[in-house]
């Protein structure tokens, strides 16, 4: 389970993410053309800033390993739209907007580990970086078709926020074409995530 | 008396258990995912002749079952385990 639910899907496959946590909500829906690329729509509501970022997002795998018994990933992952501010300094204001980032990941059947970076330009509105890192584990491995349960820690860095840096357990499970995450950082919000892939 | 036992035996060697054999059996690298490893699944199927796939993660195998008379190239098989973001290791025709 790559970075964020696997950003590329298979080819010609279709994936929709609904994410939720401290910071923002964000639904990414996205096609994949080829195995190397997917193509979608991404719309994000900053709660702290105030403001809404639609954007078009390409994500691109740079490189796989497929080893056996493991799998390793980087991706680069870029965005190009419109940030609207509805209250603030800027209410009312509309800046072109971009976001450009690495995610890494490795894992095997028992264990996971992420790594992801993103820097956000949003005109006047907004511009910041962040970065996010998981490591997860698996109570029992199940084969293809049963319920899969993940235990995961998540750890945030913001270097422009008041809480620079959080931690979020979070418990992930999927089945079939379904993945849910949810979790409470250690300053009490709510990290829930759904991902279906078509 | 000798019928039903005839009739049972019948019903014994159709049914799922012994009908479990695969046609293609193909070993990859890199699936170690159920989530991801759904792509697999959702290429074969959409395959002309083929009409039963089983994953196995434990094996890191794909297992298929084909119509009869079906037929799917080595080069096939290779270009759907690419699709799905796997790299083949080795296919296994059964007889």
């Amino acid at each position: 389970m790559q970075a964020k639910a696997r950003p590329v899907s298979y080819q010609g496959g279709w994936t929709a993410m609904f994410m939720n946590d401290a910071d923002k909500h964000s639904a990414h829906i996205h096609y994949s053309p080829t195995v190397n690329t997917s193509l979608g729509y991404k719309l994000e509501y900053w709660r702290d800033g105030d403001f809404t970022v639609n954007a078009i997002q390409m994500n691109n795998l740079l490189k796989r390993w497929n080893k056996k018994g493991s799998q390793a990933n980087i991706y680069l992952k870029s965005g190009l739209g419109v940030a609207y501010s509805d209250a603030g300094d800027f209410d009312g204001e509309t800046d072109p907007a971009g976001f450009v980032g690495l995610a890494a990941d490795w894992e095997n059947r028992r264990f996971f580990v992420s790594y992801e970076n993103r820097y956000t330009e949003a005109g006047d509105i907004a511009d910041f970086y962040t970065q996010s890192a998981r490591v997860g584990i698996t109570p029992y491995i199940g084969e293809f078709g049963d319920l899969h349960t993940w235990i995961m820690l998540q750890a945030d860095h913001k270097p422009e926020s008041d809480n620079t840096l959080t931690f979020t357990p979070l418990i992930r499970m999927f089945k079939g074409v379904h993945l849910g995450e949810a979790g409470i950082s250690d300053e009490g919000d709510i990290l829930f995530n759904y991902v279906i892939r078509y | 008396m000798k019928h039903i036992f005839l009739t049972l035996f019948l019903i014994f060697c159709i049914s799922p258990a012994f009908a479990a054999e695969k046609d293609v059996v193909i070993k990859v690298n890199g699936m170690v995912c159920d989530f991801c490893a759904q792509s697999v699944l959702k290429i074969f199927s959409k395959e002309e002749g083929v009409t039963d796939i089983d994953v196995s993660l434990d094996e890191s195998t794909v297992s298929l079952n084909l119509e009869d008379g079906a037929t799917i190239t080595d080069e096939k098989i290779a270009e759907i385990i690419n699709f799905s973001g796997y790299d083949l290791v080795e296919i296994i025709c059964i007889q």
